[in-house]
């Protein structure tokens, strides 16, 4: 099953996923070199390129506009990054034959992998935090203890020692509310892709290891998993989307003025 | 402006090339160094000091362990898919009553839609988490 196992290199003493390091680090590159060779062919009348990623980049502004509030463009390129990202790193496993560069196969989602899903939510968490605290300076710490100053203008003047107790566990429930973002973001996206991996490696393998059929095998192998393939498609898609507009939303609850 | 480009484009491909040889060229310096996942769980069971036990009784329990295993998973696969379809089935029926009743808000609901279903989706994956770790590195076979 090449969809769990990694090629593991140890650097000082620390366990390295070269495949994910590998295809992540490719992904990058060819992006990067890609958008710098789109810029200098920027034109007023979008070519079919530039178009779509026009599309894209529209969608997000005005997803920010309607959901961050009046200067909430200034978070649309980081959100349009990290559905790039996403998606890219979703479709690339849908890419055929498995190349190997000495023992590593290439051409794998990296987001199979737990440790790229957990850092790509640990730089939502930085982000949407930053965002917060840049925005609103040091009363961005009432987001952690956010009803309190509700509940506590809706409460006599006699009960207001009730305040202490009940502020102490808004902070919890909103600490607590914070790891599940980071948790619940992760492992949304490495259980989808990591599924739909194992469900494709299953269908290859369904014709020769359990049916045995060597002699139709070539023509069943590539057309069983293509039902999964196509689902993953969409599902990168959705994923995708999804990662991005959470993120906006945490930095839309970040930026929030509370009255 | 296109030198510089070009230039970068060069660096990048030059990278990228150092990089993926990376593991080739370590492999040949040092042969020790790339482990694979089943060598490196044979060290982490080698470096906690403990021999597994062999005797018939603890392959016995062993065993019993390993089908509560199975059966466990494939019984948390279910349910969470259970519920899972279910309230999808939910969610998406009332979104498309309301897109039937007032089609222009569509775009407005059809965002909103699909956040509600990942959220959904995501508590089937926690026991699809679950269930992979039971069947593929069950930790509970290493604390007999």
């Amino acid at each position: 099953m090449e969809a769990i196992h990694f090629v593991r290199y140890n650097l000082y003493g620390y366990t390295v996923n070269v495949d994910t390091i590998i295809v992540t680090w490719l992904i990058m590159a060819v992006f990067f070199v890609f958008l710098l060779i789109l810029r200098t062919k920027l034109n007023v009348i979008p070519g079919k390129i530039q178009a779509l990623i026009e599309m894209v980049v529209d969608f997000f502004d005005e997803q920010a506009d309607s959901m961050a509030g009046p200067d909430g463009r200034e978070y649309a390129p980081i959100v349009f990054f990290i559905f790039i990202a996403v998606l890219l790193f979703n479709w690339i496993g849908l890419l055929p034959g498995m190349l190997k560069v000495g023992r590593i196969p290439i051409f794998i989602s990296p987001t199979r992998d737990i440790n790229t899903t957990v850092a790509l939510a640990l730089c939502t968490f930085v982000i949407f935090n930053y965002y917060g605290f840049k925005k609103k300076g040091l009363r961005y710490f009432l987001n952690f203890i956010h009803p309190a100053h509700e509940v506590a203008r809706s409460l006599p003047v006699y009960m207001l020692w009730l305040m202490i107790p009940l502020t102490f566990l808004f902070l919890i429930l909103n600490i607590v509310e914070l790891c599940a973002r980071v948790l619940s973001l992760s492992i949304r996206l490495f259980g989808n892709v990591l599924g739909e991996h194992i469900v494709g490696t299953a269908l290859i393998l369904f014709t020769t290891v359990v049916l045995k059929l060597f002699v139709v095998a070539g023509i069943l192998t590539y057309l069983l998993p293509l039902f999964v393939f196509f689902l993953s498609v969409i599902t990168g898609a959705v994923q995708a989307f999804i990662f991005a507009v959470l993120t906006l939303t945490y930095i839309a609850g970040a930026v929030a003025e509370y009255e | 402006m296109r030198h510089k480009i070009l230039t970068v484009g060069l660096i990048a491909v030059i990278c990228f090339i150092i990089l993926s040889s990376t593991p080739v060229l370590c492999k040949s310096v040092d042969r020790g160094v790339i482990i694979t996942a089943q060598e490196n769980e044979g060290q982490a069971g080698e470096s906690t000091g403990k021999t597994p036990d062999r005797s018939p009784e603890a392959m016995k329990v062993r065993g019993n362990l390993l089908i509560v295993s199975a059966l466990s998973a494939a019984l948390a696969i279910g349910v969470a898919a259970f519920g899972a379809a279910l309230a999808q089935g939910n969610a998406l029926g009332k979104a498309l009553e309301s897109i039937g009743r007032n089609p222009e808000s569509q775009s407005k609901i059809f965002p909103t839609l699909v956040l509600g279903l990942a959220f959904i989706e995501s508590l089937a994956l926690y026991a699809l988490l679950i269930s992979l770790a039971l069947v593929f590195f069950n930790p509970l076979i290493q604390l007999l």
